[in-house]
């Protein structure tokens, strides 16, 4: 049931692949060229780090798989509702086929970003442990935050015919400048009550953040706990949204 | 009982706000037939469709496949085509009979082989390359490659060219022939007339008639007079519960009559015509009587069926 989707997510992920491989190419050449200096002064990277740029990529992965029904509502739904599984069996079916997807952006992204240092064989510059350990917490954000933005767009574009991928695009412009506003305070009173109550919903709202010193990323959610289950909760949430949805949908 | 009927369609009622797209409509298929349902562009074919498959919830009525609801488990020996194809385009031609191998236990591999030679369909192309008539033709290929029992087909004519026009009714013969249930809509009466033992006629929403076609034809008469001068006025027949319409054309006087002819022609015969016989008619008669009897409006009917 799952094909035409899998098909998808192969041509999206092939996709990826050139990219990664072009911005590999880019950097290293960047790096080798004698404008940089020596080649070989990577200094300390956290993987964490570059986890989190795995984790942005496959957010967006996500974001593109996240529009999959709006894609079949787009005129499919006669074949695909013709078929002898029931609407909440296919979504199971294709959500399936996207986490692999998702999963897959990840370790591609992150083995991008690994194999530059290892061309230049400063692979030793990356911290696993020690002063930088890759705790429980940050590894369960980076696995939850593209599957909270699959399920955010998933809901919001569930009924949708066209323009998904605009408003999924839409999605993390209101995200960012939510998360802006909140981080600045910009807004203080009923206003920032207001903007805080909604970032609730925004998955970037519990991402957010900056590495210090120690590679540690300190989010506008400090407790990981309380990030995690947002994630959690927003996954879970858009993606029962999203059945509900089809469930009412007419072709 | 309904269980003898591949299909018991029961008072479908389907409204988009104040429009009643579809009113009270029921027909019975039994199994083994070619039901054709027949009207003009917007009479509700699609809706009706849509209707018994899920794919519209019906505001009232019921379906019942073989004496049962529907479920997506039926859809393993049942198809449907959409008036539109509702393919993927960036998808190749073999990408759509993989995903059908995958999700149908009936596929046939060598059926596949023949109808996309049948109808020249190349595996490689992709779907968005393919003419509006290669689209309808790969939709019906994915059809009938499954061999199902039950084939709901809305349109599956249209686009294509009149060579696979009629190899898409010699395939619904074929199948009826080999057990399958068809139900198909038209707005081509010659298509429905060849291929369907049995017939609906819908017009804005509403069944006008059904029955089987021989039946139907048999019970519809022409009564045509032929007069020296102008055609007079026939005002005895107007209350004939039996006419359905008369239409005078210059010295042409033609009585449409249900059931028995007899007292309307030796009407007509007393108005001393020059010529006087009578006819069947053919199923776009019996069409265009239901859809005047509707609205009065045949020129506009008949201007339908063309377009």
């Amino acid at each position: 049931m799952y094909y035409m989707e899998f098909l998808c997510v192969r041509k999206t992920l092939y996709w990826l692949a050139g990219l990664l491989a072009a911005a590999v190419a880019i950097v290293s050449w960047a790096i080798a060229s004698p404008a940089h200096g020596s080649p070989h002064h990577f200094g300390t990277i956290p993987v964490a780090a570059l986890m989190a740029g795995a984790t942005f990529v496959s957010a967006i992965i996500a974001m593109i798989f996240g529009c999959a029904l709006a894609r079949q509502n787009d005129g499919h739904l006669p074949l695909v509702w013709t078929r002898p599984v029931s609407r909440e069996q296919y979504i199971i079916t294709v959500t399936a086929v996207h986490l692999a997807g998702i999963a897959i952006a990840f370790v591609m992204t992150l083995a991008a970003a690994i194999s530059v240092f290892a061309i230049f064989g400063a692979l030793h510059a990356l911290t696993m442990a020690g002063e930088a350990p890759v705790d429980a917490g940050i590894v369960g954000r980076m696995v939850l935050f593209p599957l909270a933005w699959y399920g955010l767009v998933l809901a919001i574009t569930a009924s949708t015919r066209g323009g998904a991928g605009f408003m999924a695009f839409g999605a993390w412009i209101v995200g960012s400048v939510l998360v802006g506003f909140d981080a600045s305070h910009l807004f203080g009173g009923a206003a920032g009550i207001v903007i805080n109550v909604i970032d609730h919903i925004n998955p970037l709202y519990y991402f957010s953040g900056h590495f210090d010193d120690s590679g540690r990323n300190q989010s506008l959610v400090s407790n990981v706990d309380v990030a995690m289950v947002g994630l959690a909760a927003i996954a879970v949430a858009g993606y029962a949204a999203a059945i509900a949805q089809w469930r009412r949908l007419e072709a | 009982m309904t269980d003898h009927y591949a299909i018991a369609v029961s008072g479908l009622t389907k409204r988009y706000g104040d429009t009643t797209a579809l009113d009270d409509f029921s027909i019975n298929v039994p199994k083994g037939s070619i039901f054709g349902v027949l009207g003009t562009n917007g009479a509700g074919k699609t809706t009706a469709f849509k209707c018994m498959l899920n794919l519209a919830r019906a505001d009232s009525g019921t379906t019942l496949f073989e004496g049962a609801p529907l479920t997506p488990a039926l859809f393993d020996r049942m198809t449907y085509v959409h008036e539109r194809p509702a393919l993927y385009g960036e998808p190749r031609v073999i990408d759509h009979l993989e995903w059908t191998r995958r999700t149908y236990a009936r596929y046939d591999a060598q059926r596949a082989a023949k109808l996309l030679d049948l109808f020249g369909l190349a595996p490689k192309k992709r779907v968005k390359n393919l003419s509006k008539g290669q689209q309808s033709a790969l939709a019906l290929t994915l059809a009938f490659v499954t061999r199902p029992d039950l084939l709901i087909l809305d349109e599956p004519a249209s686009g294509l060219d009149p060579v696979n026009q009629r190899n898409v009714l010699d395939l619904l013969i074929g199948e009826a022939a080999g057990g399958a249930t068809i139900v198909f809509s038209s707005h081509q009466i010659g298509q429905v007339e060849r291929a369907a033992d049995r017939v609906a006629i819908l017009h804005r929403g509403k069944k006008m008639l059904d029955g089987e076609v021989d039946l139907l034809k048999a019970d519809e008469k022409v009564v045509e007079a032929t007069f020296e001068n102008d055609a007079p006025s026939a005002n005895g027949l107007a209350t004939d519960p039996s006419v359905r319409r008369i239409v005078r054309a210059g010295r042409l006087l033609r009585a449409f009559v249900r059931g028995n002819s007899d007292d309307v022609t030796r009407h007509i015969a007393a108005l001393e015509p020059k010529s006087l016989r009578v006819l069947d008619q053919n199923l776009e008669d019996i069409f265009l009587n239901a859809v005047a009897a509707s609205d009065g409006d045949v020129a506009a009917a008949a201007a339908n069926l063309e377009g």
